[in-house]
């Protein structure tokens, strides 16, 4: 069964890198709804439904860079997973750094996954398939209904 | 006692020598030194002359009193002859003997009353009946029986006895009276009351003290000044001058001899023809009565002379001890820096000596502290020079760590940037180059195709040298504190990483005895497997044959890893450290040049060194030290 369709949050300030990760997962067939965030700022405010991003879909998934400029994506990410409500929405790291000590801060900071971008090509469409296809086809995710909502007509 | 150690402690002549009357002082000393000096020597001349004086008064006692009973003895011998003649004249009165008794006594008491002395007669009949007296006279028996001859009269007869009438003594005198014939026919007597003899005694004895008397040939008191004595006819006999002159065959002498009041001086004259004898005694006390008094003032002149002696020597030790007392007021303030007080001006030789010393030692010790005194002020200028030096130069070398802790800083914050930011573009461009390339291949024309690739080649290359050079500068920075690491361990890790090179060459890579090192173990993995790595790299033909190896030397452990491969040549040896240094292009062997710079980094932070012994054709050895362990820590790591 089809389910109705995702809705993914990346956040990146390179549009080269938002444009790979686009063809990424269009390359891998996915069809689901990608809201674009060039900062952490912009990215909390959509989170949070606040000024102009009042009526942003609630995202089933977060792809987050982590070296963003004015607030960073350390920054976006301690911020999601201390509040109640957003923290339930996985976070999967997309970064350039293979580095021990960020991959430990990351899941620190209750990164649901972290993802090495790869160098080649071939190797990054393969990686942008399989997030595909684990985290918007295989894993199950909480709904993106608030929780009161459930049991309504 | 311990009061007074303490009196004394607090006085501290060494402190305080020259004030108050010190009896330590010099001073004090010299003046009872001078006085013993001047009393000793008088007190024994005063002994000594007092011994002689004394002896001398005792002597000329002995003489005086001797001449004195001589005196006496011969007042006494004339006396009694003079009545022993007037009794011998009687007796040879011519008649006398026929004279009727009356008559006899008309003509004895005429005569006595002729003697002004107590002096009477008497006549005995040839058979010693009584005939006539004169009034007075005490006799009443001739005695015949106890008279003696006497001298060379032998017709004057002797006798002392106690006169019955007076109790005293008498001295009897007594001659035979002859008649015509020849023929004894009687006796006449006198009687000499001894109290006549004592007025001698008396008159003689102007000597005070003096105990003059005059005894009998038997030792029996005649005439003494005690009347007990007298009045007893006690005998003396015993008494020592009385026996020595009994005893004496001579007329004269005089002892010495203690009596039981004291000593006494005794002098004794036998009194001629008669055979009695005067001793003159005196206490000798009394006789040295005269010598005591000049002792005295001997003792007295003694006494001022040593008081003078002591005097001198005060004033002696004085004028000595002031110059004296002055020089160690010089010293005192010579050694409280002071080189200028005056000196004593002194006349005494060895004060003046000594003086002389001191200035000689005060101005070389000035001159030395001057010397000394300019020596440190330079050797503390040097030493503030070199202290300010050394400050600035420590300045300096903290500027340049902080400088050099900067830079390193900046190179890890470079090297991140790099693994970043430098990366992000590269990445990029890598990407959609090769997107490009995937997506229009064939499409732009033949050398469209060609140019992406190189983009993507020279990328990918980029991309590698970065990695590289952020492994690098994450050497220092990165590692971890060393820890105990079995180095066989180590090396199967680094097999493990590098199995894949070792599969295809078909290496054969031996390794055993390996020490257990205090090491970062990944770095070391990383040193192994770079070694090894580039042991297989440059092989010969045919299969490597790669051998790991250690020796425990001197200065630690030496590790190698020896090959079989293409070698290095001689003048690349120390250069194949280098970082990004290359002796092979890219097409002959991959590779970013920067494996062995970082072997190098690894080592020597492990505090070792790393070289390279080669031939090339035979093979390389990389060798490279690490410390030995500690004994505490090796005997643990081998169990």
């Amino acid at each position: 069964m089809r389910l109705a369709p995702r809705t993914i949050l990346l956040v990146d300030d390179s549009s080269a890198d938002v444009r790979l990760v686009m063809e990424g997962l269009r390359h891998a067939g996915c069809g689901s709804n990608v809201l674009v965030a060039s900062d952490g700022a912009r990215a909390l405010a959509i989170l949070r439904r606040q000024g102009e991003h009042v009526d942003a879909p609630r995202p089933d998934l977060i792809l987050l860079d982590l070296n963003l400029p004015r607030v960073t994506g350390w920054e976006v990410l301690a911020e999601i997973k201390v509040d109640p409500d957003l923290r339930l929405i996985p976070v999967v790291i997309l970064s350039t750094s293979a580095a021990e000590e960020d991959v430990r801060a990351a899941y620190g900071l209750h990164a649901n996954c972290y993802l090495t971008k790869p160098g080649n090509i071939d190797d990054y469409f393969s990686a942008m398939a399989s997030l595909q296809q684990f985290w918007l086809e295989l894993a199950t995710l909480p709904s993106n209904q608030p929780v009161g909502a459930w049991g309504e007509p | 006692v311990i009061g007074m150690g303490t009196h004394r402690l607090e006085r501290g002549w060494a402190t305080k020598p020259l004030r108050g009357i010190d009896l330590l002082s010099l001073r004090a000393r010299l003046g009872a030194a001078l006085a013993a000096a001047a009393a000793v020597p008088m007190l024994l001349v005063l002994s000594i002359y007092a011994t002689q004086i004394e002896s001398q008064a005792i002597d000329d006692a002995m003489q005086q009193q001797y001449v004195l009973a001589a005196v006496v003895a011969k007042n006494v011998a004339d006396y009694v002859r003079l009545h022993q003649a007037a009794v011998a004249a009687l007796a040879e009165q011519p008649g006398l003997s026929e004279m009727s008794r009356s008559s006899q006594e008309r003509l004895l008491n005429g005569l006595a009353t002729a003697y002004p002395a107590s002096f009477n007669f008497a006549t005995f009949g040839p058979n010693g009946q009584p005939i006539a007296r004169s009034r007075g006279a005490d006799l009443t028996v001739a005695p015949a029986h106890s008279l003696r001859p006497v001298g060379d009269r032998e017709q004057t007869l002797l006798a002392t006895r106690l006169s019955n009438l007076t109790g005293r003594p008498i001295i009897v005198f007594g001659s035979p009276v002859h008649d015509a014939a020849g023929t004894d026919v009687g006796l006449v007597t006198g009687e000499l009351n001894s109290a006549e003899l004592a007025e001698f005694l008396v008159q003689a004895s102007a000597a005070p003290g003096a105990e003059i008397y005059l005894v009998d040939n038997r030792g029996h008191v005649i005439a003494h000044p005690d009347s007990k004595l007298v009045s007893s006819l006690a005998d003396l006999s015993t008494r020592l001058p009385v026996a020595a002159m009994l005893s004496d065959r001579g007329t004269a002498g005089s002892l010495v001899y203690d009596a039981s009041a004291g000593q006494r001086v005794a002098g004794y004259s036998k009194v001629p023809v008669l055979d009695w004898g005067v001793v003159v005694e005196r206490p000798t006390e009394i006789v040295l009565a005269a010598t005591e008094v000049k002792r005295q003032t001997a003792l007295v002149a003694l006494a001022v002379a040593a008081l003078i002696a002591a005097a001198a020597g005060v004033l002696l030790a004085g004028r000595l001890t002031s110059s004296l007392a002055m020089l160690t007021r010089a010293a005192a303030a010579f050694a409280a820096g002071n080189s200028d007080v005056p000196l004593p001006r002194t006349s005494i030789s060895e004060v003046s000596q000594l003086e002389a010393a001191f200035v000689q030692m005060r101005e070389r010790l000035a001159t030395r502290t001057r010397e000394r005194d300019r020596f440190e002020d330079g050797l503390r200028t040097l030493n503030a020079d070199l202290e300010r030096r050394v400050d600035e130069r420590t300045a300096q070398l903290e500027d340049a760590n902080r400088e050099l802790a900067r830079s390193n800083g900046d190179l890890e914050q470079f090297a991140y940037a790099a693994s970043h930011d430098l990366q992000e573009p590269l990445r990029v461009i890598a990407s959609f180059s090769e997107l490009l390339g995937k997506r229009y291949h064939g499409k732009l024309g033949g050398e469209a195709d060609e140019f992406i690739n190189y983009i993507v080649v020279g990328v990918t290359r980029m991309e590698q040298l970065i990695q590289a050079l952020l492994a690098f500068a994450r050497v220092g920075s990165r590692g971890t504190a060393p820890s105990l690491t079995d180095c066989g361990a180590v090396v199967d890790r680094a097999l493990e990483n590098l199995h894949a090179a070792v599969t295809e060459s078909g290496a054969e890579i031996r390794h055993e005895g390996l020490p257990t090192v205090m090491a970062d173990a990944t770095q070391l993995t990383q040193v192994f497997q770079n070694l090894i790595g580039n042991a297989i790299k440059f092989r010969g033909p045919e299969p490597p044959k790669i051998e790991v190896g250690a020796a425990c030397e001197e200065d630690g452990w030496r590790l190698w890893v020896r090959d079989d491969g293409i070698g290095i040549e001689e003048q690349h040896a120390e250069r194949v450290f280098g970082i990004f240094h290359r002796l092979h292009t890219k097409d002959e062997y991959e590779g970013t040049g920067i494996g062995l710079a970082l072997c190098r980094k690894i080592v020597e932070r492990h505090g070792g060194r790393i070289w390279v012994t080669s031939k090339p054709g035979d093979g390389s050895t990389f060798s490279f030290t690490l410390p030995t362990l500690p004994p505490v820590l090796a005997g643990g790591a081998e169990a």
